[in-house]
């Protein structure tokens, strides 16, 4: 069997299969793109978006399929892989885009299509290789039917998440509705995401958002959950099923273990922000970085092709979720670190520019991004530059001491949730014996224990069951990733020494099954399959047409169409997603007063140098929902009684939020009503009454 | 390119975000907090920055509770609450007297036998005993200097003689406080 440019060919015989099976892939393909144009298709809800979600992932691996031809000539690449690079290429082509404000929905379509055709391409081209890789998966599958009954089986508890995931229509109103829908929808329809005014707009690069807005292209907005957690918990468990240490496989058992846990591992993402995309793309990170084998260290040239990979998985990330950037730069600076060290005395000039080049290149693919962020907020990295967050407000905490920052971060370490036994996986990951000189399993737990640090110090004011959210993906990645390494190693080792691996693998068989008879998570795990059941049989049984406009969006666009096409609008409202981002340029006090342009929104001096300072800011509409109409973030007593809130996070907030609620309350007293219908007003701020 | 990097540098040097809401935002909270009859010093709000670092919730408090209707704070403590004081403060470079007033009220009417002494130290020096009334109450302790000399931070511990588990609640109740001021003597 030939194996060259990763292409097989079977010895002179052809497989008469081969051609028909790779047209049928090429043709369900094309199918998940077409079925969601079409109208009035049965079932279409979750039809649409689960067959929307996998064109978004065919077109990715379409994409992937084209960085690994080019950067890995002759190796092997797993699909999962390959997807996550394709989106990766994605998240940067689509910062670029959103940075020139040149983001819309032609140009998301042709890139995703363009990524669909490539992969297409390629499977027509190595038709040979798919359909001998399809023979030998069933012959294996007839070798052994036990265990293909267990990958059966899984198999199908992977397709309830995918499809439970799609049909998960739950939001979080203080977070979602409020703002993470909206910077989609602003994504799509205006081309950037501008939003001077939303704190967490600060507080995020974009990169979830860009991904949404992709899918916003034909699914509804409540469904955008398929993201998180059906695209990237499916692509989470290709990149298990594909991982490869040292060039090969783990045992199939170790996998099927592996992928157990995740599937059966609680959710406890509280919102529509990165939690298994982080996971999905940590793990290819880290096992783009696991590629990087051997003791060569290539010219910065040459490097640059081979680390391009790397460096677009990292840059997406760290688009992803703020505290995702210390974690991948740190472990690049670990990794080439450690490598230095081991080799100072051969080679320690190549091990240095590789490095540089992979963070020189990092950097390059995030900024983008960057420099978005900074049209919008004023700042590349908030929280160490706060642009135009409010200077009296914190996310550090004031009464942090040394031993309290060290009780705090003991809180967030030894506790974990929903992994607790975390430090088991760390002390086992950083006790293999690796042979690259990268270290790449002991770079990505040293590089996340000190995230981790960082991530309790510049959050201070946050809690350990927060935190456990925001390490979760590079935590979970890091600790299967051991679990499979150290399975691949021990599979390897002569049967004369069981001790040597035995240790290891009976810490990391309790360290991955404490967390799931823990009682808590039990009953989070129950909950969580329940759901997901719940939720595709909702879907399944429901008959009636699609809702495509809800009574409330009627509401919000009568609002809108109060003030004039082009004009800016600020709003504070419940669910502003109902807005048309394209009609008005939008500004959202999302958290009122903690951002805004200098010199900053007037706090605590009554409602007129508040509308002195919007009319400077060229803003004479102002669209806000009445505190004592709010459904959720805005309502008065909520920020009153959280003046007195046992979390400083909240006590800090609380004045100057509950300070702006009365301010705009104020105003609507002395400004022309535009328009006023259920609790929402939208104020001239230029007419008096 | 200036345009670009001047307010980079000014933003990362924390130029231009001086926190200029300081008095403003603690007048504000005292003015929508005024309902709260015995809400003296803002030990919650961090009203005042540079005095909030003078003192903090230590040990053996409960949450803080409010009621929202009347905008009153307090928070519980069981047998024993420990407030850490900090002994030199305003920036002083040497500790002096200080006095301790401290604002709030023992479960009374829930107690079977009306004995609601509460002892207070400083680093287990017994400064004073008070017999807590019926009402709410406040009292002043002062600590000598003699006591705050040697370190930065000292105990203030309130220990209840009695405590109460009231029904349906299944927390033991000793004492709560609403506030309290930590002062130089001198500064009076």
């Amino acid at each position: 069997m030939d194996t060259r440019n990763g292409e097989v060919r079977p010895g002179g015989r052809r497989d008469a299969l081969a051609m028909p099976l790779a047209v049928t892939a090429c043709a369900l393909l094309a199918l998940c793109f077409v079925v969601p144009y079409l109208p009035g298709f049965p079932r279409d809800e979750l039809v649409k978006t689960s067959l929307w979600g996998l064109a978004l992932l065919g077109s990715f691996a379409g994409w992937g399929t084209l960085i690994a031809r080019y950067c890995c000539k002759g190796e092997r690449i797993g699909i999962s892989l390959r997807t996550v690079w394709g989106a990766s290429a994605f998240a940067f082509v689509g910062g670029l885009c959103a940075m020139v404000s040149g983001l819309s929905r032609v140009v998301l379509l042709v890139w995703l299509v363009v990524g669909g055709i490539i992969l297409a391409r390629s499977w027509l081209v190595s038709h040979e290789r798919m359909a001998f890789e399809t023979r030998a998966r069933l012959r294996a599958t007839r070798a052994n039917v036990p265990l293909a009954a267990v990958v059966l089986f899984l198999a199908a508890a992977v397709l309830v998440h995918y499809l439970g995931g799609a049909s998960d229509v739950s939001s979080n109103p203080y977070d979602d509705d409020v703002a993470y829908y909206p910077f989609a929808k602003q994504l799509l329809e205006r081309g950037t995401l501008i939003d001077p005014f939303s704190f967490r707009r600060m507080s995020t690069l974009g990169g979830q958002a860009l991904y949404h807005a992709a899918l916003l292209l034909r699914v509804q907005v409540l469904h955008l959950n398929v993201f998180d957690r059906a695209m990237c918990l499916l692509l989470s468990v290709g990149l298990l099923a594909s991982h490869r240490t040292g060039g090969r496989k783990a045992p199939m058992l170790a996998r099927l273990v592996s992928i157990s846990f995740l599937v059966v591992l609680p959710n406890t993402s509280i919102n529509s922000a990165s939690y298994y995309s982080g996971l999905a793309f940590f793990l290819a990170f880290l096992q783009t970085l696991e590629r990087l084998q051997g003791d060569r260290f290539e010219a910065p040239r040459a490097a640059m092709v081979r680390l391009l990979p790397l460096a677009l998985t990292g840059a997406a990330l760290c688009t992803q979720r703020q505290n995702y950037q210390a974690t991948v730069g740190l472990v690049l600076v670990f990794s080439y670190g450690l490598a230095a060290l081991r080799l100072r005395r051969t080679s320690l000039r190549p091990v240095l520019l590789e490095g540089a080049t992979a963070l020189v290149l990092l950097g390059l693919f995030v900024l983008p991004w960057l420099i978005l962020l900074y049209r919008s907020n004023e700042t590349f990295l908030f929280p160490i530059m706060k642009g135009t967050f409010r200077a009296g407000v914190e996310v550090k905490s004031r009464n942090m001491t040394p031993g309290r920052f060290i009780r705090f971060f003991a809180d967030v370490w030894m506790q974990p949730y929903p992994i607790q036994t975390l430090p088991l996986f760390m002390l086992v990951g950083l006790a293999v014996r690796e042979v690259s000189p990268r270290r790449p399993l002991a770079s990505q737990w040293l590089g996340g224990f000190v995230s981790i640090v960082v991530l309790c110090q510049a959050f201070s004011l946050s809690d350990a069951g927060n935190l456990a959210r925001y390490d979760f993906a590079f935590a979970t990645a890091s600790a299967l990733l051991t679990w499979q390494s150290v399975a691949t190693t021990a599979a390897g080792r002569p049967r004369s020494s069981p001790f040597a691996w035995a240790a290891p693998i009976a810490l990391l068989v309790f360290a991955l099954s404490a967390p799931l008879l823990e009682p808590e998570n039990r009953i989070r795990i129950k909950k969580m399959i329940t759901a997901r059941i719940r939720d595709t049989d909702e879907l399944m049984r429901r008959t009636v047409p699609q809702q495509t406009e809800p009574p409330t969006a009627a509401v919000y666009r009568r609002l809108q169409n109060g003030a004039p096409a082009g004009s800016r609008l600020l709003i504070m409202l419940d669910e502003p997603y109902f807005l048309d981002y394209g009609r008005n340029e939008i500004w959202n006090l999302d958290l009122p007063a903690t951002a805004s342009p200098r010199p900053g929104i007037p706090c605590f001096q009554g409602p007129e140098p508040v509308a002195e300072y919007l009319r400077a800011q060229n803003i004479r509409y102002l669209a806000f929902v009445l505190p004592d109409r709010s459904a959720f973030l805005y309502p008065r007593e909520l920020w009153f009684n959280r003046i007195y809130d046992q979390d400083e996070l909240w006590r800090i907030y609380a004045p100057y939020i509950g300070d702006v609620l009365d301010n705009l309350v104020a105003l609507a007293g002395t400004r022309v009503h535009v328009v006023e219908e259920s609790g929402m007003i939208l104020l001239d701020l230029e007419q008096r009454k | 390119m200036i345009g670009l990097l001047l307010p980079c540098l000014t933003s990362c040097t924390g130029r231009g975000s001086r926190d200029e809401d300081v008095q403003r935002r603690a007048d504000w909270i005292a003015a929508h907090t005024a309902s709260n009859k015995l809400w003296v010093r803002d030990f919650l709000t961090r009203a005042g920055d540079s005095d909030f670092h003078d003192a903090l919730f230590y040990d053996g408090w409960y949450p803080t509770e409010n009621d929202p209707k009347t905008g009153g704070a307090w928070r519980w403590m069981g047998k024993h609450g420990v407030i850490r004081l900090r002994t030199r403060t305003g920036g002083a470079r040497e500790a002096s007297d200080m006095e301790l007033k401290l604002f709030g009220w023992a479960p009374y009417e829930l107690m079977p036998i009306h004995l609601l002494r509460l002892e207070l130290a400083v680093n287990g020096h017994i400064l004073g005993r008070v017999d807590a009334p019926a009402r709410a109450f406040e009292h002043t302790v002062i600590v000598p200097k003699s006591l705050l000399d040697n370190s930065d931070w000292v105990d203030f511990t309130i220990t209840a003689a009695n405590t109460i588990m009231p029904g349906g609640d299944g927390r033991e109740l000793g004492f709560a406080t609403t506030g309290f001021q930590w002062t130089p003597v001198t500064a009076k």
